[in-house]
């Protein structure tokens, strides 16, 4: 069983990129279904990504829906964390955010990142 | 959307084979829930699989319909992680059809 790893997944891609956009969400569905903690990081515009309102727009070819990808990784218990510059940058807060995300900051995700099993970033 | 339906009244699981595709005309083994994910795209049929699964006892089989060619790497690897174990599978009519034995 691999109930003790964890993966940590930064996305850094948005919605005008919609397979690099989706694909963190497909690793991360994935390692949720194996029993593997999953930590996803949202960096640049991969902000935009959990922007309310988004999620349902973004539908890359051959790939599930972001949304239901979404839905999946909240349902099964991602932990979803945002970068809090890159938020003011692009004068977003955390109402304008999906529910379970988390406003962070870098030493937070430094410590995710020394903390996982393996880290992927897109 | 397809949905994982109730444990059916079916047979006992058979034995476990060697992995891979059961040749055909070969009986089916018994299940104990079906997991219908026709028609979707990864991740999701290791998604539905792994929500089934834990309503599952260990020795119990769970039986998985899938369209997405992508399963055929995607189960084993899953049943791996897990420590479940892919009884057997076969490929036909357009559909991959798995049977997982929950293991742990």
């Amino acid at each position: 069983m691999a109930g003790q790893e964890k993966l940590f997944i930064m996305a850094t891609h948005g919605p005008d990129q919609p397979e690099l956009a989706t694909i963190p969400f497909v690793m991360g569905a994935a390692a949720l279904a194996a029993d593997v903690e999953l930590v996803m990081g949202f960096q640049g515009d991969g902000c935009l990504l959990v922007k309310k309102g988004v999620a349902p727009t973004v539908h890359a070819p051959e790939f599930t829906p972001l949304e239901q990808l979404l839905g999946t990784v909240l349902e099964l218990g991602g932990k979803l964390l945002v970068c809090s510059p890159c938020l003011k940058s692009r004068h977003l807060a955390q109402e304008d955010l999906v529910d379970g995300c988390e406003i962070v900051a870098a030493a937070r995700f430094v410590a995710e990142v020394t903390s996982a099993t393996n880290a992927l970033t897109y | 959307m397809a949905t994982a339906q109730a444990p059916s009244p079916g047979p006992t699981a058979q034995p476990p084979a060697p992995d891979g595709p059961a040749p055909d005309g070969q009986a089916e083994p018994g299940a104990d829930i079906v997991v219908d994910a026709r028609g979707l795209l990864c991740p999701m049929p290791v998604v539905r699989t792994a929500k089934a699964a834990k309503q599952l006892q260990p020795g119990q089989v769970l039986k998985l319909l899938a369209t997405d060619p992508g399963s055929i790497a995607d189960i084993p690897a899953w049943a791996e992680t897990t420590g479940n174990r892919v009884v057997t599978w076969r490929q036909a009519e357009g559909a991959i059809t798995f049977w997982v034995r929950k293991e742990a």
